[in-house]
């Protein structure tokens, strides 16, 4: 009994005490990052269904815990915490940013993994570093931001930028492939919400990309959209709204360019032909920038994002608006993009999602007429006097006095294009796991888009030079539609606890295709808006249409091994068939295999506290590329003239108008890359090196036809595999991250260099390329650099006679026969004393040495700043715009130009004589005179930002801020804008200045709320 | 201690390895013997003259190698420096010096000192001096007159050919050697000139009367050695019927060959044996005769014959001009040569016509339409260039009695032609910018002009005009040819063009 009653009473106690282990918990998580509360934090009791959730100051409640357990902290971007509650009845917590860690997880094609288990190049950034600049184009806030990535920006609404990684191995385009949540949507994300971007991972070598195969060869950005996380509903709106504005070129006055004009006659002793009537009908003359360049353009940007779900439905909807208009009357470019984002899991074993993006983009075409009012007369008025004013107000504009130049105000009047594009990504999807390791995901996705294009030119008469006689009325309507299924089969498991093995097998299916139809009629009746349709038009009816499509049909498989975390070996193998190649070449393979050895991981790393990460990696792999024409296999027929009869008549008929190749071949690139990952300092300072080398072969080049082939078309050309390119860089970045009290900071530099090299282009000899006064600024040479300007070199200006007598060569024979004091002196390369094509050499290498990234980030309590600043050096420019010293057809010339040309000995060293006559001697010829260094750091943002107390705004999260896009750039570039050249022309033309319209500078005021 | 050895060890290194290096110049070439360059000149006096060259010659060595040669002249803006460094991408040990330098054409000095400076690799450098001097001769001697490319001579009751020619050179002639196989019983002639500029010969010679062809060879050769030959076939022959006949308005042989080109006139060829003249008679007792050939009266001249005025004779000896007594008026002349007849009629100015759109463009008014689109009317005149802009250069002056006539230089003003200057041009309207050929003659033969041609690439043709657009009335046509013509005499000439007759002239100004 006594026995029992002990026991009896043991009971009790162990009973009480579990009892009153049941603990009542509360607290807050805050972010480790700027010290503000963390909103929808799930809070799980580990092991148990049992859980909360975080409200809007982030704080929460759990009661009845055990005074044991253990609390599992989730959020999106954050790092997941476990922390034992040791029977503490408060427990606050602070949540680090998960992408300050090594652990976080990375989208790789077809699957995500940890950053540290990374065995190829693959960078990644956050949503939140996009949407700080406000940009059209996502790949604009990426500058300097990514190493190996070089994007060349450009002005003007909707104006898509260059993005080029890790170099040029090919002419069929430079662009990489972009896929949004699993769907590749081509070669430009225009379209997209950069507010609607969670990350952007960028596969820079073929180790990374090789998943992707065909259209991998220019790397591959993978784009995540926002999700929702399950706990209370989040809802955040952000604007920004600002204006752009251009810096105005110094351009000669009226009475100026009437000294210039005047001045190159003179000098040559030639009597001027100059017009005077400005003088009485345009006294004060006209200043033709400001008649048609607006001082400011408003940009605005606004987005509104709701956010949360539950255990089974997680949502995430947003709606945006983007609005970006040009510093002319006429162009913008908006959209309104709309996205739900949902996904429910039915059961542990099933999981759906359902993907709806619908947009409309619209724009007015912007004119292009920075040139034309820079040449354009000053002398001349905008309209001609009003007593020759006639109904049709496009006639009333004055025809210059003093040259050709059309007048651009006019231009500007007459500028009709108009577009709307309707689209919608849908995607949806559907995961199976019937077992803990084993995954299923099939995917089907669509993006359609559907485009109508208007355009109007409006009949008129300002000279017999300047005119249109009929008016012009066009509409065109697209469709594309893209669809692409993805099927997936992954395997997960880890052995002996340190064998971990993951295979993924899939399958893939994919059509683009595109309808067209287009019709124009001439001579509508009347400019009124209501009749520009083209069924008011009463003459010269054109119309076509037509329809091309793609295919492919892919296999892929990967495989990705580690042993104890620290062995890594991941490999990939894509068979892709394309229906743009023949039978017997349809189906190309594209492996890669990839290693990389974590030594901190080691047992001998186990004691120092130097590295806190350190990290080889190595990869290698092959990627394709197919961009080259839907029937390039085809030989087709079009329309030909022949001439028949002793009295010669034109007869319509038909010839060979494209010559198929059915031997076309896979264009391939094998790539390598080494790399060192290094953190040290505690983790407050990483580095990272990678050297790499990409190589094309079999590149696809359009060929001339031999003429003994016999083909009507003598520029006919042929498809063939014939090409090779090859780019070789390094890139290194340094990232420094600290916080002392309330200071927080980062400081990060990137770094890379990239040399481009065309090994073979078609075996035809050179291709010259970038017209200039019927020559060319740019050759591109097997074996040699792409791009490079290639001329004569201007070795100053001849200042005396002694100087113009002493060019001759060896043996007295004058290399400039016609030259005199004040012209450009170029270099006889060959000695030979003649001036011609053998003393041209290479003047000039668009591609830069360096190209260099510097981003600085500051908080302190609730102000933040940053910094981004995007630079390239070592480039040159072949600045056009030099012409404007000239005065050529009596065109306007640049302010200052009488002092800074040449008009005696010493008075210039540069700008040569102003003469009516020597034009061909100074102006039109390809010379290094207008080649300019076109280095340059930019600084791409400055943003200043402040967190209102939550206090002061009901506990809602308010930050505003001011920002500073473009606000200065430190160059020795004359032009207009160092980067705009690198954004125009193919990757083999690039880096000639013809005043393409510049980046702007942006001052935008900011708003982003939270609740 | 050990810091001690180890600084000592690096002295001594440093030591030694200025010792052994040597002396050497900056630019890395190491020397060989030191010593200066030699430099021999081929002369060191040069006779040019302005407008020509002067070329320096010389044998350099250097065992170092000659890094440059220097050539400087202040008054004659010369500082040439030849690198040969840059140029064959090392020093030479020997270099042979070969450097022309152009004289202006406008240059007034006398003479010149050229210092040649070699330099060589060690900085060693040799200077020599060239004296140029301003009295060289360059010009070959030239045939002012001389016998037709082919001349006929008519078989007579004793033919017999007067051989005329001048010689002349810019500084001194020697002689001239006078060649013509098989003729018999005349032997090669060597004519002194007697050391004069100018030699003028005329000799006659009997011929056989037999139809037979002789080559003459004129061959004249200047105090240095220069020569000009001048060749000639002689035809004996019954009359032919010339392919071309001339219309000379002057009176000496000197003016016959006096032109650049023009004088004197070619002909309308209308049938066998037939021609017809057209001219215009600026002054009444203008004197005209028609040649077969064009620089000489002789051998066949025809005009008034003495015995029987309503005749001509083709004897250059008894020929009487045809006086043309109305003036500002067109003659048209047909003749038969063998039958020897003649008439002649008389037009008005306002009864000739030329291709000109005169009642679109004008003359000389503000009414030729720039743009042709009515927005800007300039003025329209004629002139000659190398494009319509160049015209506005060379106005031509339009005769105040004859519209289709015109001049250039406008009175008052000098034109100076250069001894070998070779001309390049068109006519045509002057347009400032150089667009739009409207109004436009071209030449039969560039290098030796007879005709003008219209040739209107915008096919602006007056109506009125007994031609088309690049066809004559009598269906000749001229090429597409521009005037290259070259001045055998340097001086001072007048253009003369009469857009009716479509001939042209320039002659030395009066």
């Amino acid at each position: 009994m006594k026995r029992q009653l002990i026991f009896l009473c043991c009971f009790l106690l162990t009973s009480l005490s579990l009892l009153a282990q049941q603990l009542n918990l509360s607290g807050k998580v805050i972010s480790g990052t700027d010290k503000q509360p963390v909103i929808g934090v799930t809070i799980k009791i580990k092991g148990t269904a049992k859980g909360t959730t975080t409200d809007i100051d982030g704080n929460y409640r759990l009661t009845g815990v055990d005074r044991n357990a253990t609390l599992v902290f989730t959020s999106v971007g954050y790092t997941t915490q476990e922390i034992n509650v040791k029977g503490q009845t408060v427990l606050n917590v602070t949540l680090q940013e998960a992408n300050e860690l090594l652990d976080e997880v990375v989208v790789i094609g077809y699957g995500a993994v940890k950053k540290s288990d990374l065995t190829s190049s693959i960078s990644t950034v956050k949503g939140d570093e996009i949407v700080k600049q406000t940009t059209g184009n996502a790949m604009d806030a990426l500058q300097g931001k990514v190493n190996g990535l070089q994007v060349a920006s450009g002005g003007g609404p909707g104006t898509t930028p260059k993005v080029i990684i890790r170099g040029v191995t090919t002419v069929n385009g430079s662009s990489p492939l972009y896929v949004v949540d699993g769907m590749p949507v081509g070669d430009n994300i225009n379209f997209l919400n950069n507010n609607d971007i969670a990350s952007m991972e960028i596969l820079k070598d073929a180790a990374a990309a090789a998943i992707y195969g065909t259209r991998a060869s220019n790397g591959v950005i993978l784009i995540t959209t926002k999700k929702g996380v399950a706990g209370k509903t989040t809802i955040n709106f952000a604007a920004s709204v600002g204006f752009q504005t251009l810096s105005k070129p110094s351009i000669a006055s009226a009475e100026e360019y009437k000294a210039t004009f005047n001045a190159r006659y003179e000098n040559d002793g030639k009597a001027s032909i100059w017009n005077d009537t400005g003088a009485t009908t345009n006294p004060g003359g006209t200043d033709w920038w400001d008649e048609v360049v607006n001082k400011t353009a408003l940009i605005q940007n606004y987005s509104l994002n709701i956010s949360g779900g539950s255990d089974k439905l997680l949502y995430n909807f947003s709606v945006g608006y983007f609005r970006n208009n040009s510093q002319y009357d006429v162009g913008y470019w908006d959209k309104v993009n709309v996205r739900l984002n949902t996904e429910y899991t039915f059961n542990k074993y099933v999981k759906l999602g359902v993907d709806i993006a619908p947009r409309v983009e619209s724009w007015d075409n912007t004119p292009n007429l920075f040139g034309a009012a820079m040449a354009m007369d000053p002398t001349t008025p905008v309209f001609k006097p009003e007593d020759k004013w006639v109904d049709n107000v496009y006639n009333n504009y004055q025809r210059s006095y003093n040259n050709q130049e059309w007048n651009p105000a006019a231009s500007l009047a007459r500028s009709n294009g108009h577009s709307r594009d309707l689209g919608a990504m849908l995607n949806s999807w559907l995961q199976i796991t019937p077992l803990k390791q084993l995954n299923f995901r099939t995917q089907f996705a669509t993006n359609a888009n559907f485009r109508r294009s208007d355009g109007y030119t409006p009949q008129f008469y300002i000279d017999a030079l300047e005119q249109s006689t009929l008016s012009d009325v066009s509409r065109q309507s697209q469709e594309w539609m893209d669809w692409n299924w993805t099927n997936t089969l992954t395997y997960m498991d880890t052995f002996r606890e340190k064998h971990n093995f993951t295979a993924m097998a899939g399958f893939t299916a994919e059509r683009y295709a595109w309808f067209n139809t287009y019709a124009a009629r001439a001579a509508v009746p009347s400019d009124l808006e209501i009749m520009r349709e083209v069924s008011a038009g009463t003459q010269n009816q054109r119309a076509n249409g037509d329809t091309s499509y793609n295919t492919l049909a892919s296999f892929l498989g990967r495989i990705m091994y580690n042993y104890d975390n620290r062995y890594y070996v991941t490999a990939s193998l894509r068979a892709d068939g394309s229906s743009r190649f023949p039978e017997g070449s349809k189906y190309a393979y594209f492996p890669s295999v990839s290693v990389s050895w974590r030594i901190i991981g080691e047992e001998f790393m186990k004691d120092q506290e130097v590295f806190d990460n350190l990290k080889l990696r190595a990869g290698w792999g092959k990627v394709g590329n197919q961009n080259i024409s839907n029937d390039a296999t085809l030989t087709l027929l079009g329309q030909s003239d022949y001439v028949f009869g002793a009295t010669p008549q034109r007869v319509t008929g038909t010839s060979v108008s494209t010559v198929g190749n059915n031997q076309l071949r896979w264009e391939t690139v094998e790539d390598w890359n080494v790399g060192i990952d290094m953190s040290v300092l505690k983790s407050r300072l990483d580095f990272t090196f990678e050297y790499f080398q990409k190589k094309s072969h079999d590149m696809l080049y359009s060929k001339q036809n031999v003429l003994v082939a016999g083909y009507p078309n003598w520029n006919s050309t042929l498809w063939m595999n014939i090409g090779s390119m090859q780019a070789t860089g390094w890139e290194m970045s340094l990232n420094w991250r600290d916080k002392v009290s309330d200071f927080a900071y980062n400081v990060g530099l990137n770094l890379s260099s990239i040399r481009n090299k065309a090994i073979k282009f078609s075996g035809d000899g050179p291709i010259a390329t970038g017209g200039f006064h019927s020559d060319q600024i740019i050759r591109n040479e097997d074996g040699g650099l792409i791009s490079r300007f290639y001329g004569y070199v201007a070795d100053g200006l001849f200042q005396n006679q002694t100087e113009v007598n002493a060019h001759t060569n060896e043996h007295g024979k004058a290399i400039q026969p016609n030259a005199k004091p004040g012209d450009i002196r170029f270099k006889d390369l060959n000695h030979d004393g003649v001036l011609d094509a053998n003393d041209k050499t290479w003047i000039g290498n668009p591609y830069p040495d360096l190209m260099l990234g510097f981003n600085l980030g500051l908080n302190w309590r609730n102000i933040d700043f940053s910094a981004n600043f995007y630079g390239t050096f070592g480039n040159d420019i072949y600045n056009k715009t030099k012409g404007y010293y000239s005065g050529e057809n009596g065109q306007n010339v640049y302010k200052g130009t009488l002092e800074k040309a040449w008009h005696g000995e010493g008075t210039s060293y540069d700008i040569p004589r102003m003469s009516y006559t020597a034009l061909e001697l100074n102006y039109h010829r390809v010379s290094s005179f207008y080649v300019e260094d076109g280095s340059y750091l930019r600084c791409k943002q400055l943003q200043i930002g402040y967190t209102l107390p939550k206090a002061w705004v009901g506990g809602s999260q308010l930050r505003l801020s001011f920002s500073a896009q473009n606000p200065f750039t430190i160059t020795g570039y004359s032009g207009m804008d160092p980067e705009r050249p690198q954004l125009d022309g193919s990757v083999i033309e690039t880096g000639i200045d013809g005043i393409g319209y510049p980046n702007p500078r942006t001052f935008l005021f900011g708003l982003d709320l939270k609740f | 201690m050990n810091k001690l050895f180890m600084r000592a060890s690096l002295w001594a290194l440093f030591s030694l390895a200025l010792s052994t290096s040597g002396c050497s110049d900056d630019s890395g070439f190491p020397d060989v013997d030191g010593q200066n360059p030699v430099l021999t000149l081929t002369s060191e006096h040069i006779e040019s003259g302005a407008g020509h060259a002067f070329t320096i010659t010389g044998e350099l060595e250097d065992k170092d190698g000659i890094a440059s040669v220097n050539l400087s002249c202040p008054d004659l803006y010369l500082d040439k420096t030849i690198d040969l460094i840059d140029i064959y991408g090392e020093p030479k040990p020997t270099y042979q010096l070969n450097y022309s330098f152009n004289l202006k054409k406008d240059e007034i000095g006398e003479r010149f000192v050229v210092k040649v400076t070699v330099t060589d690799v060690g900085g060693r450098s040799v200077s020599r001096d060239v004296l140029v001097t301003m009295d060289g001769d360059f010009s070959a001697p030239a045939f002012t007159a001389s016998p037709d490319k082919e001349v006929t001579v008519l078989i007579k009751q004793q033919t017999s050919f007067k051989l005329s020619f001048t010689a002349t050179d810019d500084r001194q002639l020697d002689y001239v050697l006078i060649n013509i196989p098989g003729v018999e019983g005349y032997a090669d002639k060597k004519v002194d000139a007697g050391g004069q500029s100018s030699l003028t010969h005329t000799e006659r010679f009997t011929l056989p009367n037999i139809a037979k062809s002789y080559n003459i060879t004129l061959k004249a050769v200047d105090k240095k050695g220069n020569e000009t030959v001048a060749t000639s076939v002689l035809k004996v022959s019954e009359m032919p019927d010339f392919p071309k006949m001339y219309l000379a308005d002057v009176a000496t042989v000197e003016e016959l060959n006096s032109d650049v080109f023009g004088v004197p006139m070619v002909i309308s060829h209308t049938g066998a044996y037939q021609y017809r003249a057209r001219y215009y008679n600026e002054t009444a007792g203008t004197k005209i005769f028609f040649l077969p050939q064009k620089t000489d009266f002789a051998p066949i001249c025809f005009g008034l014959d003495p015995d029987n005025k309503s005749k001509l004779t083709d004897d250059p000896e008894t020929a009487l001009p045809i006086v043309l007594d109305k003036a500002g008026v067109y003659y048209e002349i047909d003749l038969n040569v063998k039958e020897g007849t003649f008439k002649t009629r008389t037009y008005s100015v306002a009864e000739a016509t030329d291709p000109i759109k005169y009642k679109k463009y004008g003359a000389g008014s503000a009414n030729f339409d720039r743009w042709e689109s009515g927005s800007e009317m300039i003025d329209f005149y004629l002139g000659w260039g190398g494009s319509p802009s160049d015209a506005g250069n060379h106005k031509f002056v339009q005769d105040a009695r004859n519209p289709h006539l015109f001049y250039y230089p406008a009175p008052g003003d000098t034109w100076t032609l250069e001894a070998g200057q070779k001309m390049n041009f068109i006519i045509t309207n002057y347009h400032p910018d150089g667009w739009w050929d409207h109004v436009e003659w071209r030449v039969d033969n560039s290098e030796d002009i007879e005709k003008f041609g219209y040739f209107s690439k915008k096919n602006d043709v007056n109506p009125d005009w007994e031609g088309t657009n690049r066809k004559w009335a009598d269906g000749t046509a001229v090429g597409d040819n521009w005037a290259k013509p070259t001045v055998k005499t340097g001086g001072n000439y007048r253009f003369v063009f009469d857009a009716h007759l479509g001939r042209g002239k320039i002659v030395p100004a009066k």
